[in-house]
């Protein structure tokens, strides 16, 4: 997997407060990058500029050295179909479907064809440790099977960007583990992984860490 | 995820997931459909069926009162008067021995131009109408010509027999025998002609206008006596029906409009972290709109399609002659534009809303 270089300069996105104020980052392929700071510090805004959710107020973003400033909106959601993946705290997994079909609809939207999305998912879900859940409803899942649903989702087409937002925030030991290892294995396949954690030693244990304290 | 295929299936699972909101769209376009055929078509079937009837009618008048003086009745129209449903009508048929004559003619009975008072009743000697080449003439003029029974008139050089008289007086109703002459008029004819005429627009038309335009006075201001009177009260009922199908279509559309507007939003408002979902997903806000209304149009157009056949089918026999393909088509058209029409505010709200407050709100 061919990683995404990120390249943040002077970032600023202008709520009341500002919730980012001329932020320069720099996110490498293959790597793993931390963010802490303190809650409303705009950790996750930062991932949602990152992800082109978000356009920012002042400053640029270069995607493999393209300005997305011009980028349409399609243009920002084919990048997110095709080369972000997000993970969420709370999984915020579409809970009246079962985990299988959770993952195929991001393949879906990745255009990975049809007849590929069942085994690919199957696949990362049994990676994961979750090859026995995979048709059960997603509400009947635990936090932590839900986590690894979610990043079995976000990791599944192959991103080459993977945003993760607290993601081993409200998993036990083990599940945190699986999760963290999974991300860290992404970043030695090449992908650009960031990931906005409280935990000091999970930043610890990233390539970089940018701490906005 | 561009094909058409896993478009609708996603619509599909959208629908899925509120099913609740689903059956009710699919119910209420059932029902605005079967309502709209049971009531609009029916009424549209009937109005097109006197439409029908009058053009019929105004035919055989166009023939009868050609000003150019150069009509003709072909036989199948002489024919047809024998199946008119009307007691009167039919009374006065039965006399009609010329109708065997007409049935038995190859090519038009040559008639011309009638350019007085039409006459209320007939006196006919024995109790049939003149053949070809007879006559019957004014019960006024009769008395002036000082003649009676089984005398014949002359007129234009010729003789004609004199089978019967006809009189405005309305009070004269019975049919009475006066003698038997033979001879040929065509123009005598005539007179015979447009007083069964009449007879059959008075009938026809009259319960015509009451069904159909709901408006029984109607009735009584109108009646047929030439071809152009035909011809406009054709028009007025055809322009009739189409601002009644623009009414009715306008009503539907708004009210379909404005249910579908409601539980669009209902749809949005209870799946707008999935929809947010989406968007991180990958999906843009043009397909996420197009999703949202596409989902808000499937079940009632679905619904459309199976009020459309239950009506049709509740119609039983009057279905054959009475709704048309193209309106039951309309109707399916017009319910899934309007819920098209209703669905794209609250969907394009929902494109356009910040997926990050959406994502974090969950």
């Amino acid at each position: 997997m061919t990683g995404v270089q990120l390249s943040l300069t002077g970032g600023t996105v202008a709520y009341r407060p500002p919730l980012l104020t001329n932020l320069d980052l720099e996110c490498r392929p293959a790597a793993t990058t931390a963010v802490t700071g303190p809650s409303g510090c705009g950790k996750s805004t930062l991932l949602y500029v990152l992800g082109l959710f978000l356009r920012l107020s002042a400053g640029s973003l270069t995607v493999n050295g393209q300005d997305v400033k011009g980028w349409s909106d399609q243009r920002r959601s084919r990048f997110r179909a095709t080369q972000v993946g997000f993970v969420f705290q709370d999984a915020r997994l579409d809970r009246r479907r079962s985990a299988v079909a959770n993952v195929t609809e991001a393949l879906e939207y990745a255009g990975v064809p049809w007849r590929d999305q069942k085994s690919i998912a199957h696949s990362t879900l049994e990676r994961l440790g979750l090859n026995a859940i995979g048709d059960d409803r997603s509400a009947h899942l635990s936090g932590g099977e839900a986590q690894r649903v979610g990043l079995a989702r976000a990791v599944a087409k192959g991103p080459g960007l993977i945003l993760a937002d607290e993601p081993t925030g409200n998993l036990d030991e083990r599940s945190a583990s699986v999760v963290f290892d999974e991300l860290v294995s992404q970043a030695a396949a090449g992908t650009t992984v960031l990931i906005v954690t409280h935990d000091r030693d999970i930043a610890r244990e990233c390539d970089d860490w940018i701490d906005f304290e | 995820m561009s094909s058409a295929r896993s478009f609708l299936f996603e619509c599909l699972q959208i629908l899925a997931a509120q099913r609740v909101l689903g059956f009710l769209m699919l119910g209420l376009g059932t029902i605005a459909a079967a309502s709209m055929i049971l009531t609009v078509g029916e009424a549209q079937a009937s109005r097109r069926a006197v439409l029908g009837s009058i053009d019929n009618t105004a035919n055989r008048l166009v023939v009868l009162t050609d000003d150019s003086g150069q009509g003709g009745m072909p036989a199948g129209t002489a024919l047809s008067m024998e199946r008119s449903e009307s007691v009167e009508w039919a009374l006065a048929v039965s006399k009609l021995e010329d109708a065997a004559l007409a049935r038995t003619h190859a090519g038009p009975i040559s008639v011309r131009t009638f350019d007085g008072p039409l006459p209320d009743s007939v006196d006919l000697v024995s109790g049939r109408l003149p053949l070809s080449g007879e006559a019957i003439i004014d019960n006024a003029l009769l008395q002036s010509f000082n003649v009676g029974p089984w005398t014949a008139i002359e007129w234009n050089g010729s003789a004609y027999p004199i089978v019967g008289t006809y009189t405005l007086d309305s009070s004269l109703k019975q049919l009475s025998g006066i003698g038997l002459i033979a001879s040929p008029t065509p123009e005598l004819v005539v007179s015979r002609i447009l007083v069964m005429f009449r007879s059959l627009a008075d009938v026809r038309l009259g319960q015509g206008l009451v069904l159909d335009l709901a408006r029984p006075e109607r009735v009584e201001e109108i009646s047929i006596s030439s071809n152009l009177q035909a011809f406009a009260l054709q028009v007025e009922i055809a322009q009739e029906l189409e601002r009644s199908r623009r009414r009715q279509a306008l009503q539907v559309l708004v009210a379909m409009t404005v249910v579908t507007l409601f539980v669009a939003l209902a749809l949005v408002l209870v799946q707008r972290e999935y929809f947010g979902l989406k968007r991180s997903l990958g999906a843009s806000r043009s397909r996420l709109t197009a999703l949202i209304v596409a989902s808000s149009a499937i079940a009632p157009g679905f619904g459309a399609l199976l009020g459309s056949i239950a009506a049709v089918l509740s119609q039983g026999e009057r279905a054959s002659t009475g709704i048309e393909p193209s309106f039951v088509l309309a109707t399916v058209v017009t319910i899934v534009a309007s819920s098209v029409l209703g669905a794209v505010p609250p969907a394009i709200a929902a494109g356009l809303r910040d997926p990050i407050y959406v994502l974090r709100t969950l």
